[in-house]
């Protein structure tokens, strides 16, 4: 997207002039009105000790009566500044109170620059360090600071590089691109616009300069189309789609894709606000089709490149909780980013971000202003961008289904995909055609019981005894997964659950290449086996209970884990110290100290009475 | 490296594509209005509504609140526009106080606009159940205007909360609203009064014809020229009206707009003397001035 009006935030710690500083880029770049600046000669507030005749640069920025009478900002006031480049700057100047940390979050929201304000004198503090933190969060890719009130130091340039030494540690990663650390008086107008002979030392940009050539980079853009419909807009004998274009161009003739629906479609007409061939991001379009299509307003007109599309129901996320009413779990919220609208959970918060101490805390609550990091749940499959890549795609907010209310701000780092969420493509060759050509349908035998109840013999003769008869078959086994694919893991219930959910995803792609899956695992948490039930259809699955007597499988010990256990070698194991959850209504059980023929026999029917169902 | 005409035309495009993305959200309230002053921000407000929904018609009806008081040429220009694009116009007054006599000389200046300006948008925007308001207002225009997001909460009453803004985040606006609250959306935030009029200039946008200069009938009062529109002026001040060659910066009541004597009759020549003079846009507004932050105090109230 050209950028030709940028967005800047100007911030800092209360009290460390920010007023100042602004007011006199502003009347620097002749953004001030002739009367306003003879009203800031003439005026006083009460307590000002700037003589009458010279203007007081605070009451250019003066804005609410009462942030006058307290002399202090409390919401954002928006300002325009005119660069020597011919650029259009929107300052947006944000409050430096820690309870006005909301405001300070919107001023950022749309800034490709911040300006933050130290005091030379005060030096770093726990504001400073909470608006680098929350710029850094929300977008702002170049920082400049300004050391202020150079004047209050003597223009030391030792006291300068001890601010910049101490900040750069505390803000190096963040995230910015680039950092440039300015002297500056405010109040005497040292290095505002300027180089000052008070810091002959200092021989890098004055704010206005560094201002208008950090204005001057044009931002990096993702090339996929995206344009979120507002509007559907009918007319005698059309429909048309009608947004912004997000990112990427549009032409008459193009081939796109409509999400959530994923229907294809080629666009047949496009009224811009002005006629153009190729539009481009940042214009806003009127879509029609040369064919009807159903699609309305929070859909995604997109590319049909199918690798950059993250359609998914959950998200990694980061967000800045913005309302005095706590969240708790359970809480369901209305997401919303640009026209989307969907239902989201805040499924999992993995933690809280402590600024102050610089760490990352366990939370079970969200709180005003906490920064934290969350994977949230969508009620349905959604295209939602990283926030890295386009801020109005992958940015969003959260509110409250009683009160309305906008209770956070969101940034989306990556879509989390679960294999039934993904979009998935359309193989030419499909699992049925690959039954016929095997001769067989394809099924999924998942054998659970305890260690040494007999799965993995018993897995082998059924194996064998298929394979006998023509079946393609693979024996997947515990021991086996946990010597590769699962090697990163260990034996917690949490690692446990995710080997479970691998060898139940691997089972799923065995048995769609057309060949019968044979699991042979432990699993021994019923949720866990439940969830790798939830993938496949009834007449694909059949889970068998290996139940064989405790006392036999103690006796048998096959790697020796029982004897282990006793001696408290193995922690975790399962039988022993470690519960093992029976299936309540497994499709079979059999006991694993019943004849093997037998037991082989029982499971190989249920693949024989497969073939005959749908 | 672009020249100073194509970044003007730059920047215009980059604003006119912002204002046309609000606008577009505004019709996913309920029950939206746009709200028409005739003015030149109006002017481009309605513009914009129009290509935001091209080729289709603008989805809402447009409102004007008529204090009785407006410029004769506004009214005409009004009804002339309407006429021309087939606009849904309603026109709001408050009968009630206008046929109690309530004038700017009666009442003052403060308390007229209250009535016949700020209740009567309340009484309109309630009598049409409308849940969004949209206007032309502009934050450079005043520093309470600055302080306004572009999508700005209206408690019962209509009442602006200033401490207790709704945060506005990106492209995304909480259309949302509780039990009893409206919105108020403004499009045109961004826009200074040089981009509007370099607008219009592109765009050749008729505009009323008060904005340029012009042998008018006018008076002088503290101070401020005031222009003769009908015999309640020269009633009230007992004065006999001088002709003199003016021209308005900004439109409202007109026993209450300044007028400036000026020789500025194209838009070049206006977009040429904003660039050079420099001054203050409202300042011919008498309603402005009275008490420290007069704009703020009827904002809270629910002014426009």
């Amino acid at each position: 997207m050209p950028k030709n009006v940028v967005f800047a935030v100007i911030c800092g710690s209360v009290d460390d002039g920010k007023s100042t500083v602004l007011g006199r880029l502003l009347v620097d770049s002749n953004s001030i009105p002739a009367d306003t600046l003879e009203q800031a000669r003439t005026t006083r507030r009460a307590g000002s000790v700037i003589p009458v005749g010279e203007i007081d640069y605070s009451l250019l920025t003066d804005g609410l009566e009462s942030e006058r009478e307290q002399g202090i900002t409390i919401d954002v006031a928006y300002r325009h500044m005119y660069l020597p480049s011919g650029r259009r700057l929107i300052m947006s100047d944000s409050p430096g109170h820690e309870q006005y940390t909301r405001n300070m979050t919107v001023a950022t929201a749309k800034a490709d620059i911040g300006l933050l304000l130290v005091d030379a004198k005060r030096g770093v503090r726990s504001q400073t360090i909470r608006h680098a933190n929350i710029c850094g969060l929300m977008g702002v890719k170049k920082l400049i600071v300004a050391v202020n009130k150079m004047d209050s130091v003597d223009y030391s340039q030792e006291v300068f590089n001890d601010v910049v030494s101490e900040l750069e540690t505390k803000i190096k990663s963040l995230g910015f691109e680039t950092i440039e650390y300015v002297p500056v008086s405010g109040l005497v107008g040292d290095n505002v616009s300027a180089l000052s002979l008070n810091t002959n030392w200092f021989t890098g940009n004055t704010i206005m300069s560094a201002l208008n050539e950090l204005s001057a980079d044009q931002p990096i853009e993702s090339t996929s189309l995206r344009i979120p419909i507002q509007a559907v807009i009918r007319t005698v004998d059309n429909r048309g789609y009608a947004g912004q274009i997000a990112s990427g161009t549009l032409t008459v003739g193009q081939l796109v894709q409509i999400y959530p629906s994923g229907t294809q479609a080629t666009v047949s007409k496009i009224t811009g606000a002005k006629n153009a061939g190729v539009y481009v991001a940042g214009d806003a379009v009127n879509v029609e089709f040369e064919h009807e299509i159903d699609a309305a307003r929070g859909h995604m007109i997109a590319g049909v490149e199918e690798s950059n599309q993250t359609v998914s129901r959950v998200f990694l996320t980061d967000l800045i909780w913005l309302s005095d009413k706590t969240h708790t779990k359970q809480q369901s919220y209305v997401l919303k980013c640009g026209p989307i609208e969907v239902t989201a959970n805040v499924s999992d918060i993995r933690y809280v971000n402590d600024m102050d101490a610089n760490e990352q805390i366990e939370a079970s609550n969200l709180n005003m202003n906490d920064v934290a990091r969350v994977e949230i749940t969508l009620a349905r499959p959604t295209l939602l961008d990283p926030y890295a890549l386009n801020r109005d795609l992958g940015g969003f907010i959260l509110c409250d289904r009683l009160t309305q209310e906008t209770v956070a701000a969101g940034m989306v780092l990556h879509a989390i995909q679960r294999e039934s969420e993904v979009l998935r493509h359309d193989f030419s060759v499909n699992r049925e055609q690959r039954e016929t050509l095997n001769g067989h349908k394809s099924c999924v035998l998942w054998l659970t019981g305890l260690p040494s109840s007999g799965k993995s013999t018993i897995a082998d003769e059924v194996e064998k005894s298929l394979f006998s008869m023509g079946y393609r078959t693979l024996v997947i086994d515990g021991d086996t997964v946990r010597t590769g694919l699962s090697s990163d893991l260990g034996f917690t219930n949490v690692d446990r659950s995710e080997n479970v959910r691998r060898v139940a995803h691997l089972a799923n792609l065995v048995m769609q290449s057309g060949v019968v899956a044979i699991v042979a695992l432990v699993s021994p948490i019923a949720d866990d086996r439940d969830k790798a039930r939830e993938l496949f259809r009834d007449s694909d699955y059949h889970e068998i209970f290996i139940d064989t007597p405790l006392a036999i499988c103690e006796s048998r010990d096959v790697k020796g884990l029982y004897k282990r256990a006793k001696e408290n070698l193995v922690a975790n194991m399962t039988g022993a110290n470690h519960g093992y959850e029976a299936p309540e209504n497994p499709e079979l059980i059999v006991d694993g100290s019943s004849p093997l023929s037998e037991t082989t026999q029982r499971i190989v029917d249920l693949v024989l009475a497969r073939q005959n169902k749908p | 490296m672009l020249n100073k005409t194509a970044f003007d035309d730059a920047v215009l495009d980059e604003l006119e594509a912002q204002a046309i993305w609000a606008i577009r959200e505004c019709a996913s309230f309920q029950n939206p209005v746009l709200m028409y002053s005739v003015g030149k921000d109006s002017t481009v407000l309605l513009h914009l509504a129009r290509k935001a929904f091209a080729p289709g018609p603008i989805p809402f009806p447009i409102l004007h609140i008529d204090t009785g008081w407006k410029f004769q040429e506004m009214i005409t220009f009004r009804d002339q526009t309407v006429a021309q694009l087939g606009l849904d116009l309603r026109v709001h007054s408050n009968f009630e106080a206008m046929q109690a006599g309530v004038s700017p000389f009666s009442h003052g200046s403060d308390e007229y606009t209250r009535i016949m300006k700020t209740v009567a948008l309340r009484e309109a925007l309630d009598a049409g159940a409308f849940d969004l308001a949209i206007g032309g207002a502009r934050r450079d225009e005043e520093r309470s205007r600055a302080k306004e997001r572009m999508f700005s909460l209206r408690g019962s009453g209509h009442s602006w909360d200033p401490r207790n803004q709704r945060p506005e985040f990106w492209n995304t606006v909480n259309n949302l609203l509780p039990e009893g609250s409206t919105m108020r959306a403004f499009p045109i935030s961004n826009w200074t009064e040089l981009d509007v009029w370099k607008y219009i200039r592109r765009e050749e946008l008729a505009v009323v014809p008060l904005y340029f200069a012009s042998e008018r009938p006018t008076i002088e009062v503290n101070g401020s020229i005031l222009m003769v529109d009908d015999n309640r002026l020269t009633d009230e001040y007992d004065q006999p009206p001088v002709i003199r060659k003016i021209r308005f910066r900004t439109l409202g009541c007109y026993p209450l707009t300044a007028a400036e004597e000026s020789h500025t009759n194209s838009l070049d020549e206006l977009i040429n003397e904003l660039e050079t003079t420099n001054r203050s846009e409202r300042a011919g507004r008498l309603i402005d001035g009275e008490g420290q932050s007069s704009m703020e105090a009827k904002k809270l109230e629910g002014y426009f």
